[in-house]
């Protein structure tokens, strides 16, 4: 990370749930109280997918599957997108401070302690005091780029990464907007599964 | 159409509609100029996988791989598979035709298994006779992001004039005071928010924005706060 012409390091240590917490999960047993595993019973009922029996790719509209190393991508008008480099060990500008209610807005995919293996004085002073920084951030090569926000609390300094998402403003007369999430089931607990 | 039954600071309680702040969507990909799709399919019928192999070639079977393709049913493989169902397959590798037992296991931070029990199932309870009420916690925007990771976000949504009023003032109230305030569930208004059975129980922190006549009161729910693994230990 680059700040006011100095640069910083960190180890990446993902923030895990289940390691501060604990976790449950939920299991089948057989009538002599074996763990049954799951499997995957076809529409139509003729065949049954066990573990090892199923793979997944990207199909052509002729339906030839294409290797990850031809796929492309393009934005929601169509234009072709650039393939971002991963941005791990290279140093990216820091901006900011940001105010709290972008990252309140940010879909987060992942969160981060940063270990620091080389804290420079003007950052480690800006994030002590409370100010969030936000830089690129891309694990991995991929055609969206995300954010990497930087903070600081009792319990050290974190990267909370994720994609801008954008509520609705809502008013009096306007009709409501449309629930695109309603049907997902991202709100159930598939420890419990 | 989801909604939340919410009650304010002065106890005034309503119905009101909540809808999912969704993220913005994955780019599209393709292939060559030409749109490409993700699919599942078949990659080795029953008599080719490790199992199956290690019963009729035993278990060094590479050679008869690359000499004979005998894990290829060339009728099945490739075959893209659409929906399924769950189903269980017992200790002695049958399908299990009844519903078989289920059990809760319990781990540890360590991912050591501390208990095991029958399920508990979790009942929703954002829209029932007990409202979901503000709780005396209330956090500065810049205090709440350095304490909690927010992994989902509801928009509240009025559903008629009435709803307008009251949901525009809340938002007000909090975007003045640049504040979250806590929310509880359950008879005591303390319990986490579980948006629907079995789901999720979350924290959850109601923050406002207005502008003009516009407004966003928008449900931030968190289960995880910014704490690192060495304290917890």
């Amino acid at each position: 990370m680059s700040f006011a012409g100095e640069e910083s390091s960190f180890a990446l240590e993902k923030v895990d749930r289940s390691k501060l917490y604990g976790s449950r999960r939920r299991v089948a047993i057989d009538a002599s109280g074996t763990a049954c595993t799951r499997a995957a019973l076809t529409e139509d009922g003729q065949a049954v997918l066990r573990s090892g029996m199923t793979a997944q790719g990207y199909f052509d509209p002729d339906g030839r599957q294409v290797e990850s190393g031809a796929l492309t991508a393009v934005d929601e008008a169509g234009n072709a997108l650039d393939l971002v480099a991963s941005t791990l060990g290279v140093a990216q500008q820091l901006t900011g401070p940001i105010d709290p209610k972008e990252l309140l807005d940010l879909a987060v995919t992942a969160v981060y302690r940063l270990v620091p293996e080389n804290l420079a004085p003007g950052l480690s002073a800006e994030i002590a005091a409370g100010r969030i920084l936000r830089a690129p951030f891309n694990y991995r090569p991929d055609y969206r780029s995300e954010l990497a926000y930087i903070l600081q609390n009792d319990a050290g300094c974190f990267a909370v990464i994720g994609a801008l998402a954008s509520p609705t403003w809502l008013e009096p007369d306007a009709p409501p907007p449309a629930d695109d999430t309603e049907s997902d089931d991202g709100d159930l607990d598939f420890e419990m599964f | 159409m989801r909604l939340i039954h919410l009650a304010d600071a002065d106890n005034r309680n309503s119905h009101v509609q909540i809808i999912g702040v969704a993220a913005p969507p994955p780019p599209r990909r393709t292939a060559q100029g030409k749109p490409v799709v993700f699919r599942r399919f078949l990659a080795a019928a029953e008599g080719g996988i490790h199992d199956a192999l290690v019963r009729s070639l035993g278990q060094e079977y590479g050679q008869a791989l690359i000499d004979g393709d005998p894990e290829v049913d060339v009728e099945l493989v490739g075959t893209p598979i659409d929906r399924t169902s769950t189903v269980y397959i017992a200790g002695d590798g049958e399908v299990l035709r009844i519903a078989p037992r289920m059990i809760e296991i319990l781990f540890g931070p360590d991912g050591a298994e501390r208990e095991r029990r029958d399920p508990v199932e979790t009942a929703a309870n954002v829209q029932t006779t007990a409202p979901v009420r503000w709780m005396k916690n209330r956090l500065k925007r810049k205090d709440a992001v350095r304490r909690f990771v927010f992994g989902r976000t509801m928009q509240l949504v009025h559903v008629d004039g009435l709803t307008y009023d009251y949901l525009h003032g809340l938002a007000k109230k909090l975007d003045d005071a640049d504040e979250l305030v806590a929310l509880g569930a359950g008879a005591s208004g303390k319990d986490p928010l579980v948006l629907q059975v079995n789901g999720v129980p979350w924290r959850g922190f109601l923050e406002g924005r207005v502008d003009g006549k516009r407004y966003q009161l928008l449900l931030r729910l968190s289960n995880l706060e910014l704490k690192s693994t060495e304290a917890r230990a």
